[in-house]
């Protein structure tokens, strides 16, 4: 991970959180990704969206972080969604189950 | 992926969506007329088939099916939870995302290439309509995700296929880190691999394990799945690279017994089978509903490919045949062998039952093809601006699977006909006083061992001077045909093959479109079709069909040495002409030998004739066939009666068999030589040598191993060239004329008493008009003013002399006895006393005679004419005139 751009965009518009990560969700990013989305989640919303649109890899911890995240939303009281998936990723998304949980839409 | 899929899973992926799509179309339906008020069973099942059918396609990786069928879940997400109004807007949406659906399952390996993204489109724009309500969407649902929700959500369907392929099922865990990252592979590689040792039925995660972002990348989630294998428990853990430990194969004979308990439930406990979580009360009723919608379901199912069951039927069939054989080769020799017509029987009635069994296996229900009207009639209501309301009844009445299939066809014609051409536009019904909307019933009901499909509307009817006019104009009837025709027969031309074009279809109104294809298809079937129209009230198609192709009672005819069958359903009754009757009973009407039956006139063939087969006649003496070369059945060569006991004209082997068919509403005679048996035969196709001959249907294979083949009703009518409507005609002017003649004839025939009255002068009177004839002495008569009396049993009778009322002369004077002709008179019909006698002066003869009465110049009341009598011209007197004209009758009398 040496890229310049910071590793999750956090996006505030009214109630509505919308986080982009800027790079892939995998072991070596998803400490920052979890520190940045930590930070955002510290002022109240009633939804977040978590933004796919720039991930191309998922790994085992990047599923993680995203139940935690919206484990997270769960405990403060905010809707969460997922948007903008690669089928790929869908495909492990669906194959978990996930869309029972929370509504995920394809890119 | 697809490639190492087993096709059978993949085919009962197709089968169970199609089903899932069929079955869900009439709650769409529903939906879009329940406005607010839906209920929730029915959103649920809405939602839950689209679900499976996105669940299926994205295991099996079609692309374009899962996301189409994703969003729409998504869309009927908003519905059910009542974020989203269900308008016809959006139900046009969903249907048409329906249709590309089905489009993508009628060819399932080319699905990717069905063009979607029209409907892909409206939905998303639905969905962004909706935008942040999502998110609260998300909330409500939240509470299931808060880990009540420990079961697998599963569809039995594919815990049964995974069964019925010999699949173990496993439970098992995977942990995210250890199992998956520690080992250098994705989420996406692990269940890839999965997939390729057998079938992951379900997955899920248990969110309560789920920590927040605090410590979520702390711990180690674990992902159970649900999954099928063929392989055993070792094996399975090793493919799937987990611990053998987290590898649980599931009892799979309770899981059997727990399907056959209630095949719709989902089995909850499966899923946790060392932990069982206690289940929320929430989540009871609806699996108790699944539960008693399970048992409402009936017996257990079973998906079985058609050709296996045609395979069956074809193999019954066979049996069928085999067993009549054994039974013939046999039959005699049961004295013989102890006990041989025991198992004789025994063989022929299981025989039967199996047959029977086998075949009620290809019965569907007509309601799977009734069922696709409504959104036929909704869609097509929609575009052409009209209300129609479609009622089914009988959706239940089954039929065979082919003909099921192959009417599809036909009733899609008469409805699309029906929606266009025949309702009206909700204005112009207003103005006829009828419901704005117009209704349309699908009715199948059994009759007379066939099914009947009546197809009714309530719209403007058939012209029959239109339908006849285009015909004429067409050339399908000429002029002189057409004066003869009834109303029925003309409306029935629209089924004429060149009746309608495409582009004449708005000058009939009505129906007229293909209708000839809806006759061909239907006669295809062995069915037939009929149609009852009135103008302005509404139009009935009636469709009748057998209830099976495979199986049908039926008649065995011969004709010289050859055996036919005539399906039972198209025979009426059979006629014994005795060969002395023959000149009787048989007659020929425009050329035709025709049958008179009671009050009916039926053409007849002769089937050998139709057929090409030498006629042959069996000689009396000889007992041997010899060729017959008598050109009518009508022989009406005078034959001398001291030879009449060697004629053979007159011998009871030269009887005629006749055999009466129906075709629709016509019916007509089948001269054949002998009748055999009504037998139950096993119907074989025609090879595509003989198919074009329009008199065979099929043929079969008889007890004693021939070959024979089976008569087609129509095809014999076509082949003979019969004109029922020509020979109706003929017939009706031969009926009206014979009427004619007789009436004319009683007119000309009368009984009369011809009597004198002036030398020269004759008279003649109706004898059913007079009442008694008396001779009285001139010196008894008594004048009473100027009116002469006579004592007539004690009364005075007045006397009428003609000379006062008609031109004609008086009597000679001094006769001493004259006659007295008392006339009958009827009060409230009834004969009353005598009111008065015309006096004559001789009574010549009482006469039946057939004449014409011309006018006469003679002037005077009562004077119906004259003719000549015995060379004399005599006139022909109505006494009751007479009497009204001397006022001694009333004139109402």
């Amino acid at each position: 991970m040496t890229t310049s751009k910071p590793p999750l965009a956090a996006i505030r518009k009214g109630e509505v959180l919308r986080l982009k990560p800027q790079v892939d969700l995998v072991a070596s990013t998803v400490e920052v990704q979890r520190g940045t989305m930590m930070k955002a989640m510290e002022t109240r919303q009633s939804a977040v969206v978590l933004d796919l649109g720039a991930v191309e890899q998922i790994d085992s911890l990047g599923i993680t972080l995203v139940l935690g995240l919206f484990k997270t939303c769960q405990k403060t009281g905010a809707s969460f969604a997922i948007e903008g998936v690669r089928p790929d990723i869908m495909r492990v998304f669906r194959l978990f189950n996930l869309p029972k949980f929370f509504s995920i839409l394809e890119a | 992926m697809t490639s190492i899929v087993d096709e059978s899973i993949v085919s009962d992926f197709v089968a169970e969506s199609r089903d899932h799509l069929n079955a869900i179309e009439p709650d769409l339906l529903t939906m879009e007329q329940g406005g607010a008020e839906l209920s929730k069973d029915l959103l649920n099942r809405v939602f839950r088939a689209i679900h499976s059918i996105k669940g299926g396609a994205g295991f099996l990786a079609f692309e374009s099916l899962k996301s189409l069928s994703h969003v729409m879940e998504s869309v009927l997400m908003l519905v059910r939870d009542g974020r989203l109004r269900v308008d016809p807007e959006l139900m046009d949406a969903v249907f048409a995302g329906m249709d590309r659906l089905r489009a993508m399952l009628d060819d399932i390996q080319a699905s990717d290439r069905v063009p979607c993204g029209q409907e892909l489109e409206r939905f998303k724009a639905i969905l962004e309509d909706q935008g942040l309500d999502q998110g609260a969407q998300v909330k409500g649902r939240s509470r299931d995700a808060a880990g009540r929700r420990r079961e697998f959500d599963l569809n039995m369907e594919s815990v049964k296929s995974a069964l019925a392929h010999g699949m173990n099922l496993f439970h098992a865990t995977a942990f995210l880190r250890r199992d998956i990252k520690d080992k250098g592979i994705t989420p996406l590689a692990f269940l890839n691999n999965a997939l390729t040792v057998g079938q992951c039925l379900d997955a899920y995660i248990d969110l309560l394990e789920v920590a927040d972002l605090v410590t979520c990348l702390q711990q180690d989630l674990p992902v159970t799945l649900l999954f099928g294998s063929v392989l055993e428990p070792d094996l399975a853990a090793m493919a799937l690279g987990l611990p053998a430990e987290q590898v649980v194969m599931l009892d799979m004979k309770a899981l059997r017994r727990q399907l056959k308990a209630a095949p719709e439930a989902v089995p909850v406990a499966i899923a946790e089978p060392a932990a069982a979580v206690e289940e929320p009360a929430g989540d009871a009723p609806e699996a108790g509903a699944k539960a008693a919608r399970g048992g409402d379901n009936g017996p257990e199912t079973l998906r079985v490919r058609v050709d296996l069951l045609t395979g069956l039927m074809n193999q019954a069939g066979e049996l069928v045949l085999s067993r009549n054989q054994l039974l013939r080769a046999l039959d005699g020799h049961s004295k013989d062998i102890p006990g041989l017509a025991a198992i004789l029987q025994n063989i022929s009635q299981v025989t039967s039952e199996l047959q029977e069994g086998i075949m009620q296996t290809r019965m569907q229900p007509i309601g799977t093809v009734f069922n696709r009207f409504p959104r036929i009639i909704r869609d097509m209501a929609r575009q052409l601006g009209k209300q129609i309301d479609i009622e089914i009844k009988g959706a239940e009445v089954e039929l065979d699977k082919s003909i099921v299939e192959l009417l599809t066809d036909p009733l899609t014609h008469i409805i699309r006909n029906c929606a266009d051409h025949a309702i009206e536009m909700p204005d112009e019904r207003r103005k006829l006083k009828k419901n704005p909307a117009g209704q349309l019933l699908l009715h199948a009901y059994h009759q007379g061992g066939q099914v009947i499909i009546a197809i009714t509307d309530d719209g403007r009817g058939i012209d029959p001077k239109k339908v006849l006019a285009k015909a004429i104009a067409k050339g399908i009837v000429h002029d002189a045909q057409a004066k003869e025709m009834t109303e029925r027969e003309i409306v029935n031309l629209v089924f004429a093959p060149g009746f309608s074009t495409a582009d004449s279809v708005s000058d009939i109104s009505g129906r007229g479109v293909g209708m000839d294809v809806v006759r061909s298809n239907t006669e295809k079937l062995g069915g037939h079709v009929e149609l009852e129209t009135q103008t302005g009230v509404g139009t009935t198609v009636l469709l009748r069909l057998p209830l099976t192709l495979a199986i049908i009672p039926s008649m065995i005819v011969g004709v010289g040495a050859d055996r036919f069958a005539i399906p039972q359903v198209n025979v009426v009754e059979f006629v014994w002409v005795r060969a002395a009757d023959v000149a009787r009973r048989i007659e020929r009407v425009h050329g035709a030998e025709v049958l008179r039956l009671r009050s009916r006139i039926l053409p007849l063939v002769r089937l050998a004739d139709v057929l090409g087969i030498p006629r042959t006649f069996r000689d009396p003496a000889s007992g041997e066939f010899a060729p017959d070369r008598r050109g009518e059945l009508v022989d009406r060569r005078a034959e001398p009666a001291a030879e009449r006991g060697q004629d053979r004209r007159q011998d009871w082997r030269s009887d005629y068999n006749i055999v009466v068919l129906k075709l629709g509403p016509n019916q007509f005679g089948v001269v054949v030589d002998e009748l055999f048996d009504i037998e139950e035969i096993v119907v074989k196709p025609l090879s595509e040598f003989v198919q074009t001959c329009k008199s065979f249907s099929g043929a079969t294979i008889m007890g004693d191993g021939r070959v024979i083949m089976i008569l087609d009703a129509g095809g014999l009518v076509v082949q003979a060239r019969l004109h029922f409507a020509d020979l109706m005609a003929e017939e009706k002017l031969r009926v009206e004329e014979e009427r004619r003649q007789a009436a004319l004839a009683a007119s000309r025939r009368r009984s009369v008493i011809v009597c004198a009255g002036a030398p020269g002068e004759h008279f003649a009177i109706p004898q059913d008009q007079v009442m008694r004839l008396e001779k009285i002495r001139t010196e008894d008569i008594q004048m009473v003013g100027d009116r002469p009396f006579v004592d007539y049993r004690g009364q005075g009778l007045p006397l009428i002399r003609l000379d006062r009322l008609l031109e004609v002369n008086p009597l000679p004077a001094g006769l001493k006895e004259v006659f007295v002709v008392i006339p009958k008179v009827l009060e409230r019909g009834v004969v009353c006393q005598a009111k008065a006698g015309i006096v004559i002066s001789d009574i010549i003869d009482a006469l039946d005679v057939e004449v014409e009465l011309e006018p006469v110049k003679v002037k005077g009341p009562g004077i119906l004419g004259s003719a000549i009598l015995q060379h004399n011209l005599t006139l022909f007197l109505d006494p009751q005139e007479l009497l009204r004209a001397e006022g001694l009758m009333g004139v109402n009398a």
